[in-house]
């Protein structure tokens, strides 16, 4: 599959989210963590975002690397929400996970190690699987990846899953 | 010998074998060689030995259409060596495909081909100081050991290109070749000279004389057997079109042609290339003391497939600074490499990118004449630089396809060039080109095969306003060569008249 993003959008019409400037001046001396906060913020807004209906804080525990990337599924979300939609589903599925079940960060954690093997992003780039984030192209697993960690950002992180149906690895 | 036109009488008459105008790379590179061959010639060139703000102020153009300053005023110079002047010294022939017409490119494809042109790339690059005309990509013989990943290969759609860089010492013609400008025995130079009008004879069949101007209020007069224009795409046609006394709409214009199919590179920094494997080098740091660039193009394959236009990219060392949150960019980063730490490896390098993509020729795309006058009384040209949605839309295709490359390759990302409001995708790459093709047919080109002016005997046009097709290469090393080739041409005539 080919996600090209900016071909629905009239001519003209740039994918990065409105926010995307204002956002790169508010935090560009800020942290990582007031980024996504405010990230996250942005999707409680938009209604992206269930669990958050369900209360609960992000947790604090995740690296850097981590939350870095949970960012970058926050803008394909806001950019792309159809695509991300079907691309969070696939992660899910690939997780095991039904699609309104809490994302907790081990589970994120897991999914990723598998969704991003080398062999599968080398084929999903071979196969032009891929899709373009602001430009930058991601292997589709690379993306729903992307999107769990966006999801378990904004997850409460609840142990075990508070639907109970899905149990930790 | 180089004289000032202010230093002659008014109404002076100059006359030689060869009249060329422009001293830039095609004039002076066509004047100087003619002058070799002992053919007599007269180099008139509009600016003097240095920048000047009167001189750079004649080529003041009104701007319509895409064409934005940066694209007609801060890319030439008029004064002796031309646009030599601040040229960058990147040397690339155009390849054979280029010269080929291509059936999804309207209008396409050049009346002579690359073998046509062979022996004088070669002599240009001698004139250079180059050791070949094309290098390859090798990188073992480059000295870089085992096939560097960043710039190897990247099969089918994408290749590693190689550029040449014109050594310093002969890069800027106006001092590289001004003493031997100076020192010719049979080359004159006049400089501060601009040619205002150009007079047929009365059959409008010839030129007979060139009438210029000077900055103190001088009228000289030049009087040749063959005339050349060697002043870039945008004064070539100027000049054709205002000498419109005895022809109407102007010279060589019959099927109103001149000045149209205006082609530039859009160019564009494309934004970072995200280095993701630090094993990726070297870069382009190390490869710009090898006195090369080493950068990508699509394949002729990938052209003819996705029916695409020329892209080519050029890492470029200059570091600028991030367009996105970096928080953006390290997402990708730490995807790509698995990271998953508090303390992320060392963070991503980047190298700036830098894209040029061909415009298709297009009639609509077009130096015209304003109703308003220069300080020497020559009507301005309005220049309308026509960027089409399909010249867009191949730029974009083709971005993709090395940003697909880039990722295949596993070492770095790049981001596609994007359709974003306000970003400057028509940017001009100072490589101005067209408004008087050559083609075979009068109806199709201003100039034949060989830059001849169809409907004109001994009017000749040099410089790449001759390109009916621009391709993705850097055009100065073409516009050098076609000019040897023009001057192959003009010696063998200015013989045969001497002799008979």
């Amino acid at each position: 599959m080919r996600c090209d993003s900016g071909a629905r959008r009239p001519a003209g019409e740039t994918i990065e989210p409105a926010a995307s400037r204002q956002t790169e001046s508010r935090f560009a001396q800020g942290s990582r963590r007031d980024f996504l906060a405010f990230a996250a913020s942005l999707a409680l807004s938009a209604g992206v975002s269930h669990v958050f209906a369900l209360g609960g804080a992000p947790t604090t525990d995740q690296t850097n690397a981590e939350l870095d990337i949970a960012a970058l599924g926050e803008w394909l979300r806001r950019a792309e929400p159809g695509t991300a939609t079907a691309l969070e589903a696939d992660a899910r599925k690939a997780a095991g996970l039904s699609p309104y079940a809490a994302v907790t960060w081990p589970i994120a954690r897991a999914t990723r190690v598998q969704l991003t093997a080398p062999d599968r992003i080398a084929t999903e780039f071979a196969q032009a699987d891929v899709v373009f984030v602001d430009g930058w192209p991601l292997a589709r697993s690379e993306a729903a990846a992307a999107l769990l960690y966006a999801t378990a950002s904004n997850s409460p992180q609840l142990q075990p899953s508070i639907h109970g149906s899905e149990a930790l690895p | 010998m180089i004289v000032d036109g202010d230093s002659v009488a008014d109404n002076t008459v100059f006359e030689a074998d060869v009249c060329v105008v422009g001293a830039g790379a095609a004039g002076m590179t066509l004047a100087l060689d003619l002058a070799q061959r002992g053919v007599e010639v007269l180099l008139i060139e509009s600016g003097g030995l240095e920048w000047t703000k009167a001189s750079h102020e004649l080529l003041d153009v009104e701007l319509s259409g895409h064409s934005n300053e940066q694209l007609v005023n801060h890319t030439r110079e008029r004064f002796f060596g031309g646009t030599t002047n601040h040229w960058g010294g990147e040397i690339r022939t155009l390849s054979a495909f280029e010269f080929e017409p291509h059936a999804w490119v309207p209008h396409s494809g050049w009346p002579i081909s690359r073998k046509d042109l062979d022996p004088y790339y070669v002599a240009a690059a001698k004139l250079l100081g180059l050791p070949e005309v094309d290098r390859p990509f090798d990188p073992a013989a480059l000295g870089f050991g085992e096939s560097p990943r960043l710039v190897r290969p990247m099969e089918p759609d994408i290749e590693a290109q190689l550029w040449g860089r014109v050594p310093p010492e002969r890069l800027r013609f106006g001092q590289s070749r001004r003493e031997e400008t100076r020192n010719s025995a049979t080359l004159r130079c006049v400089l501060n000279t601009t040619v205002a009008v150009i007079h047929p004879e009365p059959t409008r069949q010839r030129i007979v004389s060139m009438e210029a101007r000077t900055f103190g209020g001088k009228t000289l007069h030049f009087r040749a057997k063959d005339f050349a224009l060697c002043t870039g795409a945008i004064e070539n046609a100027r000049l054709l079109l205002a000498s419109d006394a005895a022809v109407p709409r102007g010279l060589g214009n019959e099927h109103d042609l001149v000045g149209r199919y205006f082609m530039d590179h859009g160019a564009i920094d494309i934004g970072p290339l995200l280095i993701t494997d630090a094993a990726a080098g070297p870069f382009q740091e190390e490869l710009i003391a090898e006195n090369n660039l080493v950068g990508w193009a699509t394949t002729p394959e990938a052209r003819t497939k996705h029916q695409l236009q020329g892209f080519m990219a050029i890492q470029w060392p200059k570091a600028t600074p991030l367009r996105q949150p970096i928080e953006y960019s390290q997402g990708i980063a730490s995807l790509a490499r698995g990271e998953t730490g508090e303390n992320p490896q060392t963070p991503p390098r980047h190298l700036n990118v830098v894209i040029n993509w061909e415009q298709a020729p297009n009639p609509l795309s077009r130096v015209m004449l304003s109703g308003k006058r220069d300080a020497l009384g020559v009507r301005k040209p309005i220049l309308h630089w026509d960027v089409t949605a399909t010249d867009l839309a191949s730029a974009r295709r083709s971005s993709e396809l090395l940003s697909l490359a880039v990722a295949r390759s596993g070492y770095a990302r790049l981001r596609r060039l994007q359709n974003t409001p306000g970003s400057p995708l028509t940017k001009g790459g100072g490589h101005q080109m067209g408004t008087t093709r050559m083609s075979v047919d009068p109806r199709q080109g201003v100039t034949d095969h060989n830059g001849r002016v169809h409907s004109l005997q001994n009017l000749y046009i040099g410089g790449s306003s001759l390109f009916p097709t621009g391709g993705w290469q850097n055009p100065t090393f073409t516009i050098m060569a076609l000019a040897l080739r023009l001057s192959d041409l003009l010696a063998t005539r200015s013989t045969r008249a001497t002799s008979v």
